[in-house]
């Protein structure tokens, strides 16, 4: 039981000891450091820039805009590729029937 | 002088405006910053970032509340960042070292001794300080608050936005848990 009420005496002594606290003062010179920070963080054009890449969102809507890109270059190669094969093809048979239309014809015409 | 026209010339770019500014208000928001980073050189270095983001972002400042307020919203900001990145270190560190490429570990901090505390009650205050640090964010920040910068509760709402009710949840339970902390800590080192 005291052992109870020393702890918890010890225990309120530990929270009221910062109740009379006196503000901390920083070292001197304080303004000017602050000065000397803002003049050095002023950032170059470049660091403006590589920072609005770097963000997140920015990056990645920059890596999915680039692979839309490349998707749409690459499908619109192979439709052209089959495309034009394919006329290749319908060409190549219509000669053919159309020789073979007019070979019969030759053939078959009346003197 | 009114705090209107000193933001008024701030804005303006008015170089003596903002010194003005540093001057009546640096040793409150280093005091703020020093309660929650516990390191003397830390709090100085994260209350000059708070200038430095006063003076570049004053025009943001649409002066619906007062300008200590502003000030000890960017205070308890910048403060709890500079935790999170310290213990973030700390994580990549101990990683590092379960590979062997880093046989440097960054220990727990020493034991702080706040200047402005008397003699007598130093050792007092710096088990409390070990136990405030353990505290969950809001917890930490409104007692830092209440405690060593002496605020009112009305005074923590506009700060934190959050209803007085809610402040007082708040201290109540970083009370509790500083309690319980502080118990343990006796049962283990007694």
């Amino acid at each position: 039981m005291k052992n109870n009420s020393e702890l918890n005496n010890k225990l309120d002594n530990i929270l009221n000891s910062i109740n009379k606290i006196k503000p901390a003062v920083p070292s001197p010179y304080f303004y000017t450091k602050v000065l000397a920070k803002i003049n050095h963080s002023k950032p170059t054009i470049w660091e403006v820039v590589s920072a609005l890449f770097l963000r997140p969102t920015i990056a990645f809507a920059t890596i999915c805009f680039i692979i839309a890109v490349n998707a749409f270059v690459l499908y619109s190669k192979i439709d052209n590729a089959v495309s034009s094969a394919g006329q290749s093809e319908l060409a190549l048979s219509d000669e053919y029937n159309e020789t073979a239309t007019a070979l019969y014809y030759l053939e078959n015409e009346k003197p | 002088m009114d705090e209107r026209i000193l933001i008024e010339r701030l804005k303006n770019k008015d170089n003596s405006a903002f010194k003005e500014i540093v001057e009546a208000k640096h040793v409150m928001v280093y005091n703020t910053v020093l309660g929650i980073v516990q390191n003397a050189e830390d709090a100085e270095d994260v209350a000059q970032d708070v200038f430095v983001q006063v003076y570049e972002s004053i025009n943001t400042f649409k002066q619906e509340s007062k300008l200590s307020t502003w000030l000890y919203r960017i205070a308890i900001s910048k403060a709890m960042d500079h935790l999170r990145r310290k213990k973030r270190k700390k994580r990549f560190a101990f990683v590092q070292s379960l590979f062997g490429n880093n046989e440097e570990l960054i220990n727990d901090p020493p034991d702080f001794f706040h200047p402005g505390i008397i003699l007598e009650n130093k050792q007092n205050a710096a088990v409390l300080f070990k136990a405030i640090r353990n505290l969950p964010q809001n917890q930490h920040t409104a007692f830092i608050l209440n405690k060593i910068e002496g605020l009112s509760y009305h005074e923590i709402s506009d700060i934190m936005k959050l209803s007085v009710p809610a402040v007082d949840s708040l201290l109540q339970r970083a009370k509790t848990n500083l309690r319980k902390y502080l118990m343990n800590y006796y049962e283990q080192n007694l």
